[in-house]
């Protein structure tokens, strides 16, 4: 180091770049790929569509995402908003997600215009070329009185029709989703369109949501997952469906799993198997391990191949804070019909694998202690997005047989030359019952023998993994003098399944106990830290924890709990994914059938145990954990007299430290530390 | 099929009749009359002068969002507040005003004005402003305009249900010179809010409504009468109470006495009647003129079209009696209370009288008054004949209130019909509920006309509050169902209002007991003594906590075809902490917060027995609620859908509580065809669907 960098701040969190999506040309030879960077003037994000040579130069293409190249490599679709999309007189709900949905463009990746191929009031989502590169299919929301609505809307003449546009009519049970808005009785069905433009057709009319498309080799039949039960669409399990495309007709269930990954599914190179990951253990839920399954196309028969291995497939690295959207990070084929490739997590890192169908052993392709979030292959080589502690994320590349990774791309080159970055220190605590392993950031510039104060981050979940992912909110908070400690207690992934389990149906229990040993062995093996002067903060299961450890341990100088949950008895019947959650946590039993119990795990029932000064941060559009969660725990704080203040961002969902406006993000880090500035 | 005379749209014709006033010399009503803008989904409001002799009427002022006209003292002038303006006012003297002139601004940024007072020489006003607190930005960093929504709060009341997310506003009293140039002098701030600025006789105070001495008053009910000079300096606590009005308080001409409506009886927050109360104003030493057996002051009836206005209580010009609104048994009344606590009736029990004014003399007040078949206009009300009441030396107290005939009154605005248009109104009939299983009951049914047949289906409406109370004044909702041949009945279920303390106190804590006996008790007498209704077609709806009443009764019995929960409360743990009024209500649990006793709050909640709910029930909720919030009518959906009963989940986007009564105009036709919709769907097929 020849220079010195400058702390990191609030607002360098609209400056770093974000690497999403890498999507390997048929050819292998080119990367297409999605960088975002905020662009504080206009609050927002904005996203291009970059083509990068293995090896070779980059160039911009459209602004956009989900690059998708058809297989003869000489077209590439992606998704993009609307420019001429009109909007009505009267809108419909600010919360819903029409008519501002993304639709579906193709361009020649060697350059020219882009050609818009849909304009569909329910948007286009997980578009996919058929094999024979003729057509696109993709997802899109459809509501059933009214089929695909093409085109722009028309605005009604009679105003009991066009003043009532914003008045949501519910009558299904999957009405509202984090992130996307209030969907009402719209379902997400599969439409085509022709590569050349033309009208769009819908492929499915089922009553339920179904996953992404995904062709047969032979380009005659569409898989996708689904639950077409009656009352599907309260059920965790899900079914491989075919839908014959030559033919038409309804689309048969080939096989079920109790949890399946939707986005998964991969025929193989023959299209006699599918692979797809998930479990079919039903009560462990969201806890149980995502294994691959090999599924017979012909018998519909399927089994778990991966079942001797303890880990988890997929990314589930979490708790970054610079990452747009990731990409495909489901199983892939190899050629040879013998071998897929593979994300799996151990231990806070995600790494690419090769698992072999006949020997059923995993060989790493890559090592390391970092998180690969999304990868795709062709033509014997492999393109993924690479991140860790210091890198919010990369394009890499690397042969499929082995070989040495290759950075494509260096999208923070820049920052990281200017601002001063914290690799955290591993460390492993042991009081409460179990190795439980975490990461302890110290502020870089610490004075000599000064003792700085110490904030215990709280992840969330459970269901994911703390992992070697970039943190802008943890680095700032280490920029500004606090020592950043957060571990992956039991709930998390990564070190097997039985640990991951431990904490269904018992939230505040064996979790709770490795949080606080983990922070109390830390600060006990560090003397640099304060032990005087202690904060707890989390979002989401972490704003859980963090007001379920701040009602036992008043020490606790300052609390910041965000997107919470807090009376579960409540969460239930008004968070998005409330009663599939619930059914896994409480036996299946539904709040009223088991009150008690439901109280009994909600920090509402020892809320008079806080004594801290607590921050209650949430988002008005949250559909996860919504609004009324934190709304009532800031209530109950003010009525026990405990030093509080709600901060309640509108328009923003669960996501808001994440992908929120950038404004708004900054306007939640300058509460945050303002909160430990005052009262540590 | 009988094509129905009335439909959902003919509510668009509503004319609203607000806020009237008397002129001090009592020649013109100053009112404002609000009319639906159906092109564009708006309503529209007036200011209007009606010459008391003549009947004829100017308006003087057009556009939409006025409100809190106020008549100068001398009567040349009144003042009001214009959205997007702020305080305005306007010239009562000129015959040649422009309507659509802009009007005199007096201040633009005083803020979010709630009330408005004219100091008795008519030199300044008294107003209550929310005023933000401290600091409540969220981002030092961000420039103007991107994370101003942010909301940041530290005060319990953080939100108001119509007056949305106030965050760390706080209702201030300001003293406004209407001198030119004077400024204007901040006389209560920080973070208390004060409300009902009254001044006194000779202007050197105001009193006004807060509680100044409880650090934690967001948390309480109870409040204080406070006076404050108005050069300034620290208020003076007069009285305090267990509840007051707001807009209750008057100063007796001579200045030596307040006037005060509330109660006193700790624990009973809003199931106490209302009674009225003299302050004297040296002492402080308080005296109830009225007992809650005489019925609550206040106007406590419902309705869904009409107007409003001031409650009273006002002084005679002797000083010797009182005018106020009195609701009691089923009668909503203007009356006069003598100091002795008599008291007597002004107004026919035949209509609700949902506001008044009198002039300086008090020789004539107007009112509102809503009959049985249309909806409401002003009428006059000659006061002279009637001369204070000798007291009677606080002997017979029991039956004090008078039986003499109501005085003749005249109609000056003629609006109330053309809800109906050409269609005939039903009728309501009394039902008398006495069948030894509790206290007798005033209930009511309104049958639809003979060509709906010799059998209808019938709809039990249960009425929101508690606390507050039904009548037999019009409800354009009920006649539309009426006219679409659905019999409705209503009734005062213990719970309600006018009928005493132990009546509404009954259920007080105990919700889903005595309350959801006597509404199935008026259902069933109704059926008895009425045969044309169908007993195989019954169906419940009601709003609000009538609401909790459709969802608790149709968990405990199948006898309803269908179901309406509208802007319900079902949880009341979770509505502790998200209902505006949350956190004062723990009185109905024991004083207990919900985690200090989890089993009192789920006793009273539907959700917890909603397995055993198996009518098809439509769920209505709006998503600004911040009363009943969003997250109640969601749950019971989620909940509904879980167990496979039948159920649709209506959504109004940007309204509030006060949907049926003040939401946008299309919205509320779109939610009465929504009922309309349900109940054909349940209703209309014949018996063993």
């Amino acid at each position: 180091m020849t220079h010195e960098r400058r702390p990191i701040d609030v607002l360098d969190v609209m400056r770093f770049a974000m690497a999403d999506d890498a999507q390997l040309s048929p050819d292998g030879r080119t990367v297409a790929w999605v960088k975002t960077v905020i662009v504080p003037d206009e609050n927002r994000y904005r996203s291009q569509i970059i083509l990068t040579d293995v090896g070779g130069a980059s160039r911009e293409l459209a602004l956009g995402t989900h690059p998708r190249w058809s297989p003869d490599g000489r077209r590439l679709v992606f998704l993009a908003p609307d420019p001429n999309a009109k909007p009505l007189a009267a809108p419909a709900a600010a919360e819903s997600p029409l008519d501002r949905m993304a639709q579906l463009w193709s361009i020649d990746p060697r350059g020219g215009e882009a050609t818009q191929l849909t304009r569909l009031r329910g948007g286009v989502a997980a578009p996919t070329f058929s094999p024979d590169g003729a057509t696109i299919a993709f997802t899109t929301l459809v509501h059933p009185d009214r089929g695909l609505e093409v085109g722009d809307p028309v605005d009604d003449a009679d105003p009991y029709v066009r003043f009532n546009r914003d008045v949501l009519i519910v009558t299904r049970t999957r009405w509202k989703s984090d992130g996307l808005g209030l969907v009402g009785d719209y379902v997400r069905q599969i439409a085509a369109v022709s590569a050349a433009g033309g009208p769009v057709r819908l492929l499915t009319r089922t009553s339920n949501d179904v996953g992404a498309p995904v062709f047969s080799p032979d380009g005659r039949t569409i898989a996708f997952a689904g639950n077409e039960r009656p009352r599907g669409d309260q059920e965790r399990r899900s079914a491989i469906y075919l839908l014959d495309v030559v033919k038409g007709g309804e689309p048969r269930a080939l096989w079920w799993l109790a949890e399946m990954r939707g986005t998964d599914l991969a025929f193989s190179p023959s299209g006699d198997r599918i692979a797809v990951c998930g479990h079919d253990d039903a009560p462990k839920g969201h806890y149980g391990f995502q294994k691959l399954w090999i599924v017979d196309v012909a018998s519909g028969a399927g089994a778990c191949v991966s079942a001797q291995h303890d880990v988890s497939l997929g990314d589930y690295s979490r708790n970054q804070d610079m990452r747009r959207y990731g990409g495909p990070d489901g199983p892939r084929w190899l050629p040879d019909g013998r071998s897929l490739l593979l994300l799996s997590n151990e231990r806070g890192t995600v790494n690419l694998a090769r698992f072999d169908l006949d020997h059923r052993t995993f060989t790493p392709l890559t090592a390391g202690d970092h998180s690969i979030c999304a990868f795709t292959r062709a033509a014997g080589r492999i393109a993924y997005v690479q991140g860790d502690h210091v890198t919010p994320g990369d394009v890499w590349t690397i042969p499929e047989a082995g070989g040495s990774p290759e950075r494509l791309s260096d999208v923070n080159a820049a920052m990281r030359e200017e601002v001063e970055l914290v690799w955290p220190e591993r460390f492993t605590s042991h009081g409460s019952g179990a190795a439980v392993e975490g990461w302890v950031m110290l502020p870089p510039r610490r004075k000599p023998g000064e003792r700085v104060p110490v904030i215990l981050y709280t992840g969330g979940g459970p269901g994911g993994m703390r992992a070697s992912v970039f943190t802008h909110e943890w680095q700032l908070y280490a920029a500004r003098g606090y020592a950043v400690v957060n571990c992956n207690a039991r709930g998390n992934y990564g070190y097997g399944e039985a640990f991951s389990d431990a904490t269904r149906g018992r939230w505040g229990d064996l979790d709770y106990q490795d949080n606080v040993a983990f922070l109390r062995e830390v600060v006990a093996a560090h003397p640099e830290i304060d032990p005087e002067r202690l904060a707890v903060a989390g979002g989401s299961y972490g704003g859980f924890m963090a007001s379920w450890i701040a009602a036992r341990h008043p020490e606790f100088r300052a609390v910041v709990v965000d997107r919470t949950l807090f009376n579960r008895y409540a969460f239930g019947g008004t968070s998005d994914i409330g009663m599939l959650l619930d059914h896994i946590e409480f036996d299946g039993k539904n709040p009223w059938e088991a009150p008690d119990e439901y109280l009994k795990w909600s920090p509402i029932a020892y809320v008079d145990g806080i004594r801290s000064p607590t921050l209650v941060v949430h988002s008005a559009a949250d559909y996860r954990c919504p609004i009324d969660q934190g709304e009532q725990l800031y209530a109950s704080l003010k009525v026990l007299g405990v030093p509080t203040e709600l901060v309640r961002f509108p328009d923003e969902t669960h996501e808001l430290s994440r992908a929120g406006r950038p404004w708004h993000r900054v306007a939640r880090l300058e509460r945050y530390l303002a909160w430990f500035e005052r009262y540590l | 099929v009988t094509p129905p005379r009335v439909v959902a749209r003919d509510l668009l014709r509503a004319v609203g009749v607000e806020d009237p006033q008397l002129t001090p010399d009592g020649a013109a009503v100053v009112w404002t009359r609000t009319r639906m803008v159906a092109a564009e989904d708006a309503v529209a409001s007036e200011v209007v002068v009606t010459d008391v002799a003549s009947g004829a009427e100017r308006v003087i002022w057009r556009g939409r969002g006025v409100r809190l006209v106020r008549v100068a003292p001398d009567g040349a002038s009144a003042v009001a507040v214009v959205a997007g303006m702020g305080l305005v006012r306007f010239d009562l003297t000129r015959r040649d005003v422009d309507p659509d002139a802009a009007p005199e601004m007096l201040s633009a940024d005083l803020g979010a004005i709630r009330d408005v007072a004219f100091a008795p020489d008519g030199g300044a006003l008294a107003l209550v402003v929310g005023r933000l607190v401290g600091e409540t930005r969220a981002s030092a960093l961000a420039p103007a305009g991107v994370a101003e929504g942010v909301l940041r709060t530290t005060r319990l009341r953080f939100k108001r249900d119509g007056g949305g997310l106030i965050g760390d506003r706080f209702d201030h009293l300001l003293y406004l010179p209407l001198t030119p140039g004077a400024p204007a002098r901040l006389l209560v701030a920080g973070r208390v809010d004060v409300a009902g600025a009254t001044f006194a006789p000779d202007g050197g105070s105001i009193a006004f409504v807060a509680d100044l001495d409880d650090p934690e008053w967001e948390r309480a009910r109870r409040a204080g009468v406070y006076r404050i000079d108005v050069a300034g300096g620290t208020p003076r606590r007069l009285a305090r109470f267990a509840d007051v009005r707001a807009q209750g308080l008057a100063f007796s001409p001579d200045g030596r006495t307040l006037a005060v409506t509330g109660h006193d009886a700790d624990g009973f927050g809003h199931y106490g009647a209302q009674r009225l109360w003299t302050i004297d104003v040296a002492s402080g030493a308080r005296r109830a003129l009225t007992r809650d057996a005489d019925g609550t002051f206040g106007a406590a009836a419902y309705t869904d079209t009409g107007g409003a206005g001031h409650q009273g209580p006002v002084w005679a010009a002797d000083g010797g009696s009182l005018l106020a609104i009195l609701s009691a048994g089923s009668a909503v009344r203007l009356v006069r209370v003598a100091l002795d606590g008599a008291i007597t009736p002004l107004t026919a029990a035949d209509r609700v009288i949902a506001g008044f004014d009198v002039d300086a003399q008090r020789r004539r007040a107007v009112v509102v008054a809503q009959p049985r078949d249309r909806s409401a206009d002003l009428e006059l009300v000659d006061l002279a004949p009637i001369a204070p009441r000798a007291t009677e030396g606080g002997k017979a107290r029991a039956g004090r209130v008078s039986v003499d005939p109501p005085l003749a009154s005249r109609r000056i605005s003629d609006h109330g019909g053309a809800l109906m248009a050409d269609a005939v109104a039903a009728t309501p009939v009394s039902v008398p509920v006495d069948d030894g299983r509790g206290p007798a009951l005033d209930a009511w049914l309104l049958l639809p006309d003979e060509r709906f047949g010799a059998r209808v289906p019938v709809i039990l409406y249960t009425g929101g509050g508690p606390g507050g109370m039904r009548s037999d004044n019009f409800m354009f909702e009920w006649q539309l169902f009426a006219a679409h041949g659905y019999a409705v009945v209503w009734t005062n279920a213990r719970g309600c209002q006018g009928y005493g303390d132990p009546f509404c106190t009954a259920i007080l804590g105990s919700w889903g007991g005595d309350d959801a006996t006597d509404v199935l008790r008026a259902l069933d007498a109704a059926l008895a003594q009425f045969p044309r209704l169908d007993p195989t077609r019954q169906a419940i709806a009601g709003g609000s906590y009538g609401g909790f009443a459709a969802v608790w009764a149709v968990a405990q019995t199948d006898r309803f075809r269908c179901a309406v929960a509208d802007r319900s409360v079902v949880d009341k743990i979770a509505a502790f902490g998200m209902s505006d009024i949350g956190p004062q209500r723990a009185f109905e649990f024991g004083g207990a917060r919900p985690w200090e006793d989890f089993a009192a709050y789920r006793a009273q909640s539907p959700i917890d027995r909603l397995g055993g709910v198996r009518t098809p029930t439509l769920v209505i909720h709006s998503a600004e609620d911040h009363r009943c919030t969003v997250g109640q009518g969601e749950a019971l959906f989620a909940g509904l859908l879980t167990l496979g009963v039948e159920t649709r989940l209506i959504r109004f986007p940007n309204e509030s509580h006060g949907l049926s009564r003040g939401g946008r105009p299309w919205h509320r036709v779109r939610r009465l065809q929504e009922y309309l919709d349900w109940f054909g769907r349940y209703l209309q097929a014949p018996a063993g669907r």
